[in-house]
Protein backbone atom coordinates (compact mmCIF):
# COMPACT_ATOMS: atom_id res chain seq x y z
CA UNK A 1 0.00 0.00 0.00
CA UNK A 2 2.81 2.33 0.92
CA UNK A 3 4.52 1.45 -2.35
CA UNK A 4 1.39 2.32 -4.31
CA UNK A 5 1.05 5.65 -2.52
CA UNK A 6 4.69 6.41 -3.12
CA UNK A 7 4.38 5.62 -6.82
CA UNK A 8 1.28 7.79 -7.14
CA UNK A 9 3.12 10.71 -5.55
CA UNK A 10 6.00 10.13 -7.89
CA UNK A 11 3.68 10.23 -10.88
CA UNK A 12 2.16 13.47 -9.67
CA UNK A 13 5.64 14.95 -9.52
CA UNK A 14 6.25 13.52 -12.97
CA UNK A 15 3.16 15.26 -14.27
CA UNK A 16 4.17 18.51 -12.60
CA UNK A 17 7.66 18.29 -14.07
CA UNK A 18 6.25 17.51 -17.47
CA UNK A 19 3.85 20.41 -17.26
CA UNK A 20 6.65 22.76 -16.27
CA UNK A 21 8.90 21.53 -19.07
CA UNK A 22 6.07 21.82 -21.55
CA UNK A 23 5.27 25.36 -20.44
CA UNK A 24 8.88 26.35 -21.07
CA UNK A 25 8.88 25.03 -24.60
CA UNK A 26 5.29 25.63 -25.71
CA UNK A 27 5.96 29.14 -26.99
CA UNK A 28 8.97 28.01 -28.99
CA UNK A 29 6.99 25.09 -30.34
CA UNK A 30 4.18 27.38 -31.41
CA UNK A 31 6.59 29.74 -33.15
CA UNK A 32 8.31 26.84 -34.89
CA UNK A 33 4.96 25.66 -36.24
CA UNK A 34 4.09 29.20 -37.33
CA UNK A 35 7.41 29.59 -39.14
CA UNK A 36 6.82 26.27 -40.85
CA UNK A 37 3.74 27.73 -42.50
CA UNK A 38 0.93 26.91 -40.08
CA UNK A 39 -1.58 29.65 -39.37
CA UNK A 40 -2.48 30.58 -35.81
CA UNK A 41 -5.11 27.88 -35.35
CA UNK A 42 -3.03 25.31 -37.20
CA UNK A 43 0.02 25.95 -35.02
CA UNK A 44 -2.12 25.73 -31.93
CA UNK A 45 -3.51 22.37 -33.10
CA UNK A 46 -0.06 21.04 -33.88
CA UNK A 47 1.36 21.96 -30.48
CA UNK A 48 -1.77 20.72 -28.74
CA UNK A 49 -1.56 17.33 -30.44
CA UNK A 50 2.17 17.14 -29.83
CA UNK A 51 1.65 17.86 -26.13
CA UNK A 52 -0.86 15.08 -25.72
CA UNK A 53 1.26 12.61 -27.61
CA UNK A 54 4.36 13.62 -25.67
CA UNK A 55 2.58 13.15 -22.37
CA UNK A 56 1.22 9.74 -23.27
CA UNK A 57 4.56 8.51 -24.54
CA UNK A 58 6.91 10.49 -22.36
CA UNK A 59 8.71 7.29 -21.38
CA UNK A 60 10.08 7.00 -24.91
CA UNK A 61 11.94 10.29 -24.47
CA UNK A 62 15.70 10.22 -24.59
CA UNK A 63 17.74 13.30 -23.78
CA UNK A 64 16.52 16.77 -23.01
CA UNK A 65 12.83 17.62 -23.12
CA UNK A 66 13.15 20.69 -25.34
CA UNK A 67 14.67 19.13 -28.50
CA UNK A 68 12.59 15.99 -28.01
CA UNK A 69 9.36 17.95 -27.94
CA UNK A 70 10.38 20.28 -30.78
CA UNK A 71 11.22 17.20 -32.86
CA UNK A 72 7.64 16.01 -32.38
CA UNK A 73 6.33 19.40 -33.46
CA UNK A 74 8.63 19.49 -36.50
CA UNK A 75 7.50 16.03 -37.49
CA UNK A 76 3.85 17.03 -37.18
CA UNK A 77 4.58 19.99 -39.47
CA UNK A 78 6.52 18.01 -42.07
CA UNK A 79 3.57 17.05 -44.19
CA UNK A 80 1.98 19.25 -46.80
CA UNK A 81 0.11 22.23 -45.47
CA UNK A 82 -3.47 21.32 -44.62
CA UNK A 83 -5.99 21.68 -47.40
CA UNK A 84 -3.32 22.10 -50.05
CA UNK A 85 -1.45 19.86 -52.40
CA UNK A 86 2.30 19.46 -51.98
CA UNK A 87 4.16 22.41 -53.44
CA UNK A 88 7.80 22.93 -54.18
CA UNK A 89 9.45 24.20 -51.06
CA UNK A 90 10.21 27.52 -52.71
CA UNK A 91 6.48 28.04 -53.18
CA UNK A 92 5.23 27.26 -49.77
CA UNK A 93 2.57 29.61 -48.71
CA UNK A 94 3.75 31.23 -45.54
CA UNK A 95 1.17 32.31 -43.03
CA UNK A 96 1.29 35.96 -41.96
CA UNK A 97 4.15 36.33 -39.57
CA UNK A 98 3.34 35.86 -35.90
CA UNK A 99 5.94 38.35 -34.74
CA UNK A 100 5.18 42.05 -34.49
CA UNK A 101 6.40 43.51 -37.75
CA UNK A 102 8.27 46.26 -35.96
CA UNK A 103 10.95 43.68 -35.21
CA UNK A 104 13.20 43.54 -38.27
CA UNK A 105 10.49 42.98 -40.88
CA UNK A 106 13.08 42.65 -43.65
CA UNK A 107 14.67 39.69 -41.97
CA UNK A 108 11.30 38.09 -41.30
CA UNK A 109 10.31 38.53 -44.94
CA UNK A 110 13.59 37.02 -46.16
CA UNK A 111 13.32 34.17 -43.71
CA UNK A 112 9.82 33.34 -44.87
CA UNK A 113 11.08 32.81 -48.44
CA UNK A 114 13.55 30.09 -47.51
CA UNK A 115 12.77 26.40 -47.92
CA UNK A 116 10.98 25.03 -44.89
CA UNK A 117 13.86 22.93 -43.63
CA UNK A 118 16.31 25.82 -43.83
CA UNK A 119 13.80 28.09 -42.13
CA UNK A 120 13.39 25.63 -39.27
CA UNK A 121 17.14 25.15 -38.88
CA UNK A 122 17.85 28.88 -38.66
CA UNK A 123 15.00 29.51 -36.27
CA UNK A 124 16.04 26.71 -33.93
CA UNK A 125 19.73 27.55 -33.96
CA UNK A 126 19.71 31.31 -33.71
CA UNK A 127 16.32 32.32 -32.38
CA UNK A 128 15.81 29.41 -30.03
CA UNK A 129 19.51 29.16 -29.24
CA UNK A 130 19.72 25.39 -29.59
CA UNK A 131 22.97 23.59 -30.31
CA UNK A 132 23.66 22.23 -33.79
CA UNK A 133 23.45 18.75 -32.29
CA UNK A 134 19.92 19.50 -31.08
CA UNK A 135 19.02 21.03 -34.43
CA UNK A 136 20.13 17.80 -36.08
CA UNK A 137 18.13 15.78 -33.62
CA UNK A 138 14.99 17.78 -34.28
CA UNK A 139 15.42 17.70 -38.06
CA UNK A 140 16.36 14.02 -37.93
CA UNK A 141 19.83 14.35 -39.39
CA UNK A 142 23.41 14.15 -38.15
CA UNK A 143 25.12 17.09 -36.51
CA UNK A 144 27.37 17.41 -39.56
CA UNK A 145 24.37 17.52 -41.86
CA UNK A 146 22.76 20.10 -39.57
CA UNK A 147 25.88 22.27 -39.81
CA UNK A 148 25.82 22.05 -43.60
CA UNK A 149 22.14 22.85 -43.64
CA UNK A 150 22.72 25.90 -41.44
CA UNK A 151 25.55 27.03 -43.67
CA UNK A 152 23.37 26.81 -46.78
CA UNK A 153 20.49 28.47 -44.97
CA UNK A 154 22.66 31.38 -43.83
CA UNK A 155 23.93 31.87 -47.36
CA UNK A 156 20.45 31.73 -48.79
CA UNK A 157 19.17 34.20 -46.22
CA UNK A 158 22.06 36.52 -46.93
CA UNK A 159 21.30 36.40 -50.66
CA UNK A 160 17.65 37.16 -50.00
CA UNK A 161 18.59 40.17 -47.90
CA UNK A 162 20.94 41.44 -50.58
CA UNK A 163 18.20 41.04 -53.19
CA UNK A 164 15.88 43.03 -50.99
CA UNK A 165 18.41 45.83 -50.70
CA UNK A 166 18.95 45.92 -54.45
CA UNK A 167 15.21 46.22 -55.04
CA UNK A 168 15.01 49.32 -52.86
CA UNK B 1 27.24 43.88 -48.67
CA UNK B 2 25.89 41.92 -45.74
CA UNK B 3 28.28 39.61 -43.99
CA UNK B 4 27.40 36.24 -42.58
CA UNK B 5 28.14 37.63 -39.12
CA UNK B 6 25.61 40.39 -39.64
CA UNK B 7 23.00 37.87 -40.73
CA UNK B 8 23.69 35.77 -37.66
CA UNK B 9 23.50 38.80 -35.43
CA UNK B 10 20.18 39.87 -36.85
CA UNK B 11 18.82 36.35 -36.46
CA UNK B 12 19.88 36.27 -32.84
CA UNK B 13 18.00 39.50 -32.25
CA UNK B 14 14.87 37.39 -32.64
CA UNK B 15 14.29 35.31 -29.62
CA UNK B 16 11.38 33.05 -28.94
CA UNK B 17 10.29 35.66 -26.37
CA UNK B 18 9.71 38.24 -29.10
CA UNK B 19 6.46 40.16 -28.98
CA UNK B 20 3.79 38.30 -30.89
CA UNK B 21 0.65 39.52 -32.54
CA UNK B 22 -2.31 39.39 -30.12
CA UNK B 23 -3.99 36.43 -31.83
CA UNK B 24 -0.80 34.40 -31.59
CA UNK B 25 -0.21 35.40 -27.97
CA UNK B 26 -3.72 34.23 -27.16
CA UNK B 27 -3.18 30.95 -29.01
CA UNK B 28 0.00 30.25 -27.04
CA UNK B 29 -1.82 30.93 -23.78
CA UNK B 30 -4.60 28.54 -24.70
CA UNK B 31 -2.36 25.56 -25.41
CA UNK B 32 -2.49 22.98 -22.66
CA UNK B 33 -1.91 19.30 -22.16
CA UNK B 34 -5.51 18.13 -22.51
CA UNK B 35 -7.35 18.16 -25.83
CA UNK B 36 -9.75 21.02 -26.35
CA UNK B 37 -13.45 20.54 -26.74
CA UNK B 38 -13.27 22.90 -29.68
CA UNK B 39 -10.79 20.81 -31.63
CA UNK B 40 -11.70 20.95 -35.26
CA UNK B 41 -13.53 17.85 -36.45
CA UNK B 42 -11.51 15.66 -38.69
CA UNK B 43 -12.75 13.61 -41.56
CA UNK B 44 -13.59 10.07 -40.61
CA UNK B 45 -12.72 7.17 -42.82
CA UNK B 46 -14.60 3.92 -42.95
CA UNK B 47 -12.66 1.17 -41.25
CA UNK B 48 -11.88 -2.04 -43.00
CA UNK B 49 -14.00 -4.85 -41.80
CA UNK B 50 -13.41 -8.56 -41.95
CA UNK B 51 -16.28 -10.92 -42.37
CA UNK B 52 -16.73 -13.63 -39.80
CA UNK B 53 -16.19 -16.25 -42.45
CA UNK B 54 -12.89 -14.78 -43.61
CA UNK B 55 -11.68 -14.45 -40.03
CA UNK B 56 -12.60 -18.05 -39.33
CA UNK B 57 -10.71 -19.24 -42.40
CA UNK B 58 -7.60 -17.30 -41.45
CA UNK B 59 -7.81 -18.58 -37.88
CA UNK B 60 -8.16 -22.15 -39.09
CA UNK B 61 -5.16 -21.83 -41.37
CA UNK B 62 -3.08 -20.35 -38.56
CA UNK B 63 -4.06 -23.14 -36.18
CA UNK B 64 -3.31 -25.89 -38.65
CA UNK B 65 0.06 -24.44 -39.47
CA UNK B 66 1.14 -23.27 -36.05
CA UNK B 67 4.00 -25.76 -35.67
CA UNK B 68 5.29 -25.18 -39.15
CA UNK B 69 5.08 -21.46 -38.59
CA UNK B 70 7.16 -21.69 -35.42
CA UNK B 71 10.01 -23.41 -37.20
CA UNK B 72 9.65 -21.55 -40.49
CA UNK B 73 9.05 -17.85 -39.85
CA UNK B 74 8.91 -17.02 -43.55
CA UNK B 75 6.13 -19.55 -44.01
CA UNK B 76 4.15 -17.86 -41.28
CA UNK B 77 4.83 -14.55 -42.99
CA UNK B 78 3.46 -15.92 -46.24
CA UNK B 79 0.30 -17.05 -44.47
CA UNK B 80 -0.04 -13.82 -42.61
CA UNK B 81 0.44 -11.60 -45.63
CA UNK B 82 -3.02 -12.46 -46.83
CA UNK B 83 -3.84 -8.80 -46.40
CA UNK B 84 -6.85 -9.48 -44.19
CA UNK B 85 -6.70 -7.38 -41.07
CA UNK B 86 -9.10 -5.23 -39.09
CA UNK B 87 -6.77 -2.25 -38.91
CA UNK B 88 -8.15 1.00 -40.21
CA UNK B 89 -6.51 2.34 -43.32
CA UNK B 90 -6.19 5.69 -41.62
CA UNK B 91 -4.20 4.19 -38.77
CA UNK B 92 -1.98 2.37 -41.25
CA UNK B 93 -1.55 5.44 -43.44
CA UNK B 94 -0.34 7.39 -40.45
CA UNK B 95 2.73 5.19 -40.33
CA UNK B 96 3.09 4.82 -44.08
CA UNK B 97 1.70 1.30 -44.32
CA UNK B 98 -1.06 -0.46 -46.17
CA UNK B 99 -3.10 -3.48 -45.16
CA UNK B 100 -1.00 -5.88 -47.19
CA UNK B 101 2.23 -4.71 -45.58
CA UNK B 102 1.18 -5.80 -42.14
CA UNK B 103 1.55 -9.30 -40.83
CA UNK B 104 -1.79 -10.35 -39.37
CA UNK B 105 -1.11 -11.85 -35.97
CA UNK B 106 -4.20 -12.36 -33.86
CA UNK B 107 -2.42 -13.48 -30.68
CA UNK B 108 -4.40 -12.43 -27.63
CA UNK B 109 -4.18 -12.61 -23.86
CA UNK B 110 -6.68 -11.85 -21.12
CA UNK B 111 -5.85 -10.51 -17.70
CA UNK B 112 -7.54 -8.22 -15.19
CA UNK B 113 -10.75 -8.49 -17.16
CA UNK B 114 -9.28 -7.06 -20.36
CA UNK B 115 -8.27 -8.80 -23.56
CA UNK B 116 -5.30 -7.45 -25.48
CA UNK B 117 -4.78 -8.64 -29.02
CA UNK B 118 -1.72 -8.18 -31.15
CA UNK B 119 -3.62 -7.55 -34.35
CA UNK B 120 -0.77 -6.85 -36.75
CA UNK B 121 2.93 -6.17 -37.02
CA UNK B 122 5.45 -4.84 -39.50
CA UNK B 123 9.24 -4.65 -39.57
CA UNK B 124 11.83 -3.44 -42.02
CA UNK B 125 15.38 -2.19 -41.69
CA UNK B 126 14.14 1.07 -40.22
CA UNK B 127 11.49 0.19 -37.67
CA UNK B 128 9.23 -2.35 -36.00
CA UNK B 129 5.55 -1.47 -35.71
CA UNK B 130 2.96 -3.36 -33.64
CA UNK B 131 -0.80 -2.81 -33.57
CA UNK B 132 -2.57 -3.86 -30.38
CA UNK B 133 -6.30 -3.72 -29.68
CA UNK B 134 -7.73 -3.53 -26.16
CA UNK B 135 -11.07 -5.26 -25.71
CA UNK B 136 -11.47 -5.22 -29.47
CA UNK B 137 -10.97 -1.46 -29.80
CA UNK B 138 -8.19 0.86 -30.87
CA UNK B 139 -7.17 -0.27 -34.33
CA UNK B 140 -10.33 0.50 -36.25
CA UNK B 141 -11.95 3.82 -37.05
CA UNK B 142 -10.35 7.22 -36.84
CA UNK B 143 -7.25 7.12 -34.64
CA UNK B 144 -7.57 10.85 -33.94
CA UNK B 145 -10.86 10.21 -32.20
CA UNK B 146 -9.69 7.22 -30.19
CA UNK B 147 -9.23 7.71 -26.46
CA UNK B 148 -11.98 10.22 -25.91
CA UNK B 149 -14.70 7.82 -24.85
CA UNK B 150 -14.97 5.56 -21.80
CA UNK B 151 -13.66 2.08 -22.46
CA UNK B 152 -10.98 3.24 -24.92
CA UNK B 153 -7.78 2.08 -23.29
CA UNK B 154 -4.22 2.78 -24.35
CA UNK B 155 -0.86 1.13 -23.82
CA UNK B 156 2.08 3.08 -22.48
CA UNK B 157 5.69 2.32 -23.27
CA UNK B 158 6.21 2.52 -19.50
CA UNK B 159 4.37 -0.74 -19.21
CA UNK B 160 5.45 -2.56 -22.37
CA UNK B 161 8.65 -4.35 -23.29
CA UNK B 162 9.57 -6.03 -26.57
CA UNK B 163 12.16 -8.79 -26.71
CA UNK B 164 13.21 -11.32 -29.32
CA UNK B 165 14.13 -14.99 -28.98
CA UNK B 166 17.77 -14.03 -28.45
CA UNK B 167 16.95 -11.86 -25.47
CA UNK B 168 17.48 -8.57 -27.25
CA UNK B 169 15.24 -5.80 -25.93
CA UNK B 170 13.95 -3.10 -28.26
CA UNK B 171 13.43 0.44 -27.13
CA UNK B 172 10.56 2.64 -28.13
CA UNK B 173 11.09 4.78 -31.19
CA UNK B 174 9.31 7.72 -32.66
CA UNK B 175 5.95 9.11 -31.74
CA UNK B 176 3.05 6.73 -31.98
CA UNK B 177 -0.51 6.37 -30.78
CA UNK B 178 -2.07 4.52 -27.87
CA UNK B 179 -2.49 1.28 -29.82
CA UNK B 180 0.21 1.48 -32.51
CA UNK B 181 3.58 0.94 -30.90
CA UNK B 182 6.81 1.66 -32.74
CA UNK B 183 10.09 0.12 -31.65
CA UNK B 184 13.65 0.03 -32.93
CA UNK B 185 14.32 -2.14 -36.01
CA UNK B 186 15.06 -5.79 -35.52
CA UNK B 187 18.64 -6.45 -34.50
CA UNK B 188 20.96 -9.14 -35.77
CA UNK B 189 20.62 -12.12 -35.72
CA UNK B 190 16.82 -11.80 -35.50
CA UNK B 191 16.88 -9.39 -38.43
CA UNK B 192 18.43 -12.09 -40.61
CA UNK B 193 16.93 -15.35 -39.43
CA UNK B 194 13.52 -14.08 -38.43
CA UNK B 195 12.39 -13.03 -35.01
CA UNK B 196 10.04 -14.47 -32.47
CA UNK B 197 9.01 -11.41 -30.56
CA UNK B 198 7.31 -11.20 -27.20
CA UNK B 199 5.42 -8.05 -26.29
CA UNK B 200 4.95 -8.05 -22.54
CA UNK B 201 2.48 -5.52 -21.18
CA UNK B 202 1.82 -5.02 -17.49
CA UNK B 203 -0.70 -2.21 -17.53
CA UNK B 204 -3.16 -0.28 -19.65
CA UNK B 205 -4.32 3.30 -19.28
CA UNK B 206 -7.80 4.74 -19.11
CA UNK B 207 -6.71 7.44 -21.52
CA UNK B 208 -10.14 9.02 -21.85
CA UNK B 209 -9.75 10.19 -18.26
CA UNK B 210 -6.78 12.32 -19.25
CA UNK B 211 -9.06 14.31 -21.51
CA UNK B 212 -11.52 14.73 -18.66
CA UNK B 213 -8.90 16.50 -16.57
CA UNK B 214 -8.64 20.22 -17.00
CA UNK B 215 -5.43 21.98 -17.91
CA UNK B 216 -2.69 22.32 -15.33
CA UNK B 217 -4.14 19.57 -13.16
CA UNK B 218 -1.89 16.84 -11.90
CA UNK B 219 -3.00 13.40 -12.98
CA UNK B 220 -2.52 10.40 -10.76
CA UNK B 221 -1.41 7.99 -13.45
CA UNK B 222 -1.58 5.08 -11.07
CA UNK B 223 -5.27 5.72 -10.60
CA UNK B 224 -5.70 5.56 -14.40
CA UNK B 225 -3.81 2.30 -14.75
CA UNK B 226 -5.20 -1.17 -14.65
CA UNK B 227 -2.42 -3.65 -14.03
CA UNK B 228 -2.34 -7.10 -15.52
CA UNK B 229 -0.03 -9.52 -17.25
CA UNK B 230 -0.37 -9.84 -20.99
CA UNK B 231 2.20 -11.60 -23.18
CA UNK B 232 1.66 -11.38 -26.91
CA UNK B 233 3.75 -13.17 -29.49
CA UNK B 234 4.55 -12.69 -33.14
CA UNK B 235 7.00 -14.23 -35.53
CA UNK B 236 8.21 -11.51 -37.82
CA UNK B 237 10.54 -11.25 -40.78
CA UNK B 238 12.22 -7.93 -41.39
CA UNK B 239 11.43 -6.56 -44.82
CA UNK B 240 14.55 -5.85 -46.86
CA UNK B 241 15.89 -2.41 -47.63
CA UNK B 242 17.45 -2.01 -51.07
CA UNK B 243 19.74 0.38 -52.82
CA UNK B 244 18.52 0.63 -56.38
CA UNK B 245 20.67 1.39 -59.40
CA UNK B 246 19.72 4.85 -60.67
CA UNK B 247 18.14 5.01 -64.11
CA UNK B 248 19.68 6.87 -67.03
CA UNK B 249 19.78 10.67 -66.91
CA UNK B 250 16.94 12.62 -68.50
CA UNK B 251 18.16 15.15 -71.00
CA UNK B 252 16.17 17.88 -72.71
CA UNK B 253 17.33 21.01 -74.51
CA UNK B 254 16.56 23.04 -71.41
CA UNK B 255 17.22 20.75 -68.45
CA UNK B 256 19.44 17.82 -67.51
CA UNK B 257 18.32 15.49 -64.75
CA UNK B 258 20.69 13.06 -63.04
CA UNK B 259 19.53 10.52 -60.47
CA UNK B 260 22.02 10.41 -57.63
CA UNK B 261 20.49 7.84 -55.30
CA UNK B 262 17.46 5.62 -54.90
CA UNK B 263 16.64 3.32 -52.03
CA UNK B 264 13.49 1.50 -51.06
CA UNK B 265 11.91 -0.75 -48.50
CA UNK B 266 8.67 -2.57 -49.22
CA UNK B 267 6.65 0.45 -48.22
CA UNK B 268 8.64 3.50 -49.21
CA UNK B 269 11.04 4.70 -51.86
CA UNK B 270 13.43 7.64 -51.45
CA UNK B 271 14.90 9.33 -54.52
CA UNK B 272 17.58 11.98 -54.94
CA UNK B 273 18.40 13.75 -58.18
CA UNK B 274 19.89 16.94 -59.56
CA UNK B 275 18.65 19.40 -62.17
CA UNK B 276 20.99 21.49 -64.27
CA UNK B 277 20.86 23.43 -67.51
CA UNK B 278 19.17 26.58 -68.79
CA UNK B 279 15.99 26.07 -66.75
CA UNK B 280 17.95 25.95 -63.53
CA UNK B 281 20.10 28.92 -64.60
CA UNK B 282 16.95 30.85 -65.43
CA UNK B 283 15.45 30.18 -62.03
CA UNK B 284 18.63 31.30 -60.32
CA UNK B 285 18.68 34.59 -62.18
CA UNK B 286 14.94 35.17 -61.81
CA UNK B 287 13.66 37.56 -59.15
CA UNK B 288 12.72 36.05 -55.83
CA UNK B 289 9.31 34.39 -56.20
CA UNK B 290 6.59 36.41 -54.61
CA UNK B 291 3.43 35.18 -52.97
CA UNK B 292 1.64 34.25 -55.12
CA UNK B 293 4.43 33.49 -57.60
CA UNK B 294 4.24 34.83 -61.14
CA UNK B 295 2.49 32.78 -63.81
CA UNK B 296 5.78 32.22 -65.66
CA UNK B 297 7.51 31.01 -62.51
CA UNK B 298 4.60 28.72 -61.69
CA UNK B 299 4.64 27.28 -65.20
CA UNK B 300 8.38 26.60 -65.03
CA UNK B 301 8.07 24.87 -61.71
CA UNK B 302 5.21 22.71 -62.89
CA UNK B 303 6.95 21.85 -66.13
CA UNK B 304 10.39 21.03 -64.77
CA UNK B 305 10.36 20.78 -60.97
CA UNK B 306 7.19 18.93 -60.01
CA UNK B 307 7.89 15.21 -59.72
CA UNK B 308 5.33 12.45 -59.68
CA UNK B 309 5.62 8.71 -59.30
CA UNK B 310 3.21 6.18 -60.74
CA UNK B 311 2.83 2.47 -60.30
CA UNK B 312 2.86 0.06 -63.25
CA UNK B 313 -0.88 0.57 -63.71
CA UNK B 314 -0.52 4.31 -64.02
CA UNK B 315 -1.85 5.17 -60.57
CA UNK B 316 -0.16 8.18 -59.01
CA UNK B 317 1.40 7.39 -55.63
CA UNK B 318 1.13 9.35 -52.41
CA UNK B 319 4.15 11.46 -51.54
CA UNK B 320 5.36 11.59 -47.99
CA UNK B 321 7.56 14.59 -48.73
CA UNK B 322 9.40 16.18 -51.62
CA UNK B 323 11.18 19.35 -52.54
CA UNK B 324 14.24 21.06 -53.95
CA UNK B 325 17.28 22.72 -52.49
CA UNK B 326 19.23 25.25 -54.47
CA UNK B 327 22.84 25.37 -53.30
CA UNK B 328 24.75 28.58 -53.78
CA UNK B 329 26.15 27.22 -57.04
CA UNK B 330 25.56 24.19 -59.17
CA UNK B 331 22.50 22.14 -59.97
CA UNK B 332 19.28 22.06 -57.98
CA UNK B 333 19.01 19.07 -55.66
CA UNK B 334 15.71 17.23 -55.60
CA UNK B 335 14.52 14.75 -53.02
CA UNK B 336 11.30 12.86 -52.55
CA UNK B 337 9.96 10.09 -50.39
CA UNK B 338 6.97 8.27 -51.75
CA UNK B 339 4.86 5.49 -50.30
CA UNK B 340 4.98 2.52 -52.65
CA UNK B 341 2.93 -0.62 -53.04
CA UNK B 342 5.80 -3.06 -52.57
CA UNK B 343 8.05 -4.65 -55.17
CA UNK B 344 7.32 -3.69 -58.73
CA UNK B 345 7.94 -1.21 -61.47
CA UNK B 346 7.48 2.47 -60.82
CA UNK B 347 7.46 5.30 -63.31
CA UNK B 348 9.06 8.61 -62.44
CA UNK B 349 8.04 11.84 -64.12
CA UNK B 350 10.09 14.79 -62.97
CA UNK B 351 7.88 17.51 -64.46
CA UNK B 352 4.79 18.11 -66.56
CA UNK B 353 6.94 18.94 -69.59
CA UNK B 354 8.61 15.58 -69.28
CA UNK B 355 5.59 13.42 -70.02
CA UNK B 356 6.94 11.93 -73.25
CA UNK B 357 7.75 8.26 -72.71
CA UNK B 358 11.45 8.74 -73.48
CA UNK B 359 11.68 11.46 -70.81
CA UNK B 360 10.21 9.36 -68.03
CA UNK B 361 12.15 6.72 -66.17
CA UNK B 362 11.25 3.37 -64.70
CA UNK B 363 12.77 1.84 -61.60
CA UNK B 364 12.26 -1.68 -60.32
CA UNK B 365 11.92 -2.27 -56.62
CA UNK B 366 12.90 -5.90 -55.98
Amino acid sequence: MQAVASRAASDVDDRADFEAAFREVSRSAFLLARHLGRDTDGAKDVVQDAALRAWRYRSSRTGEFRPWFLAIVYRQCRGPLPESLPLPRAWETVAPNPIESSMDPELLAALSLLPRRQRAALWLRYCDDLTTADVGRILHCSETAAKQLLLRARDSLRERLIEQELKK
Amino acid sequence: MKSTEEVESRLRSFSSSATLRPADEQAVAEIHLSPRESSRPRTTQRALRVSAAAAAIVLAILLVNVLAAYYAPKYQRALADSGVGPISQRLLSGVGLKTGDVTVVGDSATSAGHTLKLVGAYADGLRTVLFVSVDGKGVTGNPKEYGKNPGEWGISFDLATLTDQFGHSYGGQGVVGPTDLQFQPLAWPASDVGSRLTLHITGIWAIWKIAEEGPNKAIDTEALTTHGDWSLHVTLISAPYHTIAPPAPVQTPTADYTFTGISASETEMVLHWTVDGPVNDGLRSAPTPQDPPSAAYTQTMQDYFTPRVYDANGNELQMEDWGYTWPKTGPAQGEMAVFINGPGRYRIRLGNALSAPDLQRWVVVP
